[in-house]
């Protein structure tokens, strides 16, 4: 059963990751992982007000110096939790970015037929969607393996 | 000695006096002495720096002051907790009349852990990024601040914690420099799923 003081420090973490993902991929290009990819400024400004605003809702709703013998948690504990709530905001963005940007992350330029390899990394979010990344990776796998070489 | 003890105390005494005096400093003070907000905000900027970049190239140096942020960290607290079993020093509100403006730890004050993190994570991102670095140094300085504030630790625990957390970073950056071949191929597997 998870505390609230546990709770409302996920929430802080979960909300304050996806803001700043947002900040990175606009400021470095990364439109396939945007909420608003037609809106890059819009969105550095919204994420970084929405990051001090949660910040400021954290420490004003409720008593926060607790002991890690008490409500507080305690150093692994707590980065226990951050690495979730980070790793969970960073999927979600996967996920719902996958979903928005799905007809504009078609026209990455890899074509599967061609034999190459889809290009790897972050990088090509550029151009693409997570979801079209990873069944791109597939797509390739599948034909350059045995199997699927005929014979 | 007894004169830097003389003028750690007057120092604690004296910053703790302005417990009480302003709402507004207070409440940024309990802010900031906080276990949750330094720590919170430093792993975000590492957290942003793994997706920064733009260029594979880039990308990969920042990818890297993360993972050697993350390893800086476990130095650090394992210098602390290798101090720890040398020496052990009260917290000020233990021999001293303070106006305890946090809840009461019980391990030892010197070196101040929340110093040597601060410092260890600055010191890291600070290498490769002298803005981010810069703004991180600021924050730890004032976490040190607040701790000692809040009548926590002394001024010279958070000198020590911080001299610490500057050699953990070293530390991880030298180990992360020697075994470069464990995270390239770590990132390889990583940016075939996009992850990296």
């Amino acid at each position: 059963m998870l505390s609230a003081f546990l709770i409302d420090y996920i929430a802080w973490v979960f909300v304050s990751t996806l803001c700043v993902i947002q900040l990175a991929a606009a400021r470095s290009g990364l439109w396939g992982i945007l909420y608003a990819r037609r809106w890059p400024r819009a969105t550095m400004g919204v994420s970084t007000l929405v990051i001090p605003a949660v910040v400021l809702w954290y420490f004003m709703t409720g008593e926060r110096n607790q002991p890690d013998t008490g409500l507080g948690l305690d150093a692994n504990i707590q980065a226990f939790w951050f690495a979730v709530s980070a790793a969970a905001a960073a999927n979600v963005t996967l996920v719902v970015t996958s979903v928005i940007n799905h007809r504009w992350g078609k026209h990455h330029g890899w074509d599967c037929r061609s034999g190459e390899a889809p290009p790897s990394g972050i990088t090509w979010l550029s151009r693409t969607t997570f979801f079209h990344a990873i069944r791109a990776r597939i797509a390739h796998s599948r034909r350059s393996s045995p199997k699927s070489s005929g014979g | 000695m007894n004169q830097l003890a003389q003028i750690d105390e007057a120092l604690v005494l004296w910053l703790n006096a302005f417990v009480g005096r302003s709402a507004l400093l207070d409440s940024v003070m309990e802010a900031l002495v906080s276990d949750y907000l330094v720590p919170v905000l430093s792993s975000l900027v590492l957290l942003g720096l793994w997706f920064s970049g733009t260029s594979d190239a880039e990308r990969y140096r920042n990818q890297l002051v993360t993972l050697t942020g993350g390893i800086a960290v476990g130095f650090a607290n394992a210098l602390v907790t290798m101090a720890n079993l040398l020496t052990f020093r009260n917290r000020p509100f233990v021999d001293l009349d303070i106006n305890l403006y946090f809840y009461a730890p019980t391990d030892s004050s010197f070196p101040a852990n929340p110093a040597s993190v601060g410092f260890a994570i600055a010191t890291v991102v600070w290498v490769r990024h002298r803005r981010f670095g810069a703004a991180l140094y600021v924050l730890a300085s004032l976490w040190g601040l607040a701790r000692v504030y809040a009548g926590v630790h002394y001024p010279t625990d958070i000198f020590a914690g911080a001299i610490v957390g500057v050699i953990a970073a070293l530390l991880a950056a030298a180990l992360v420099q020697r075994l470069a071949f464990i995270p390239r191929h770590v990132f390889k597997a990583f940016r075939a799923v996009y992850i990296a």
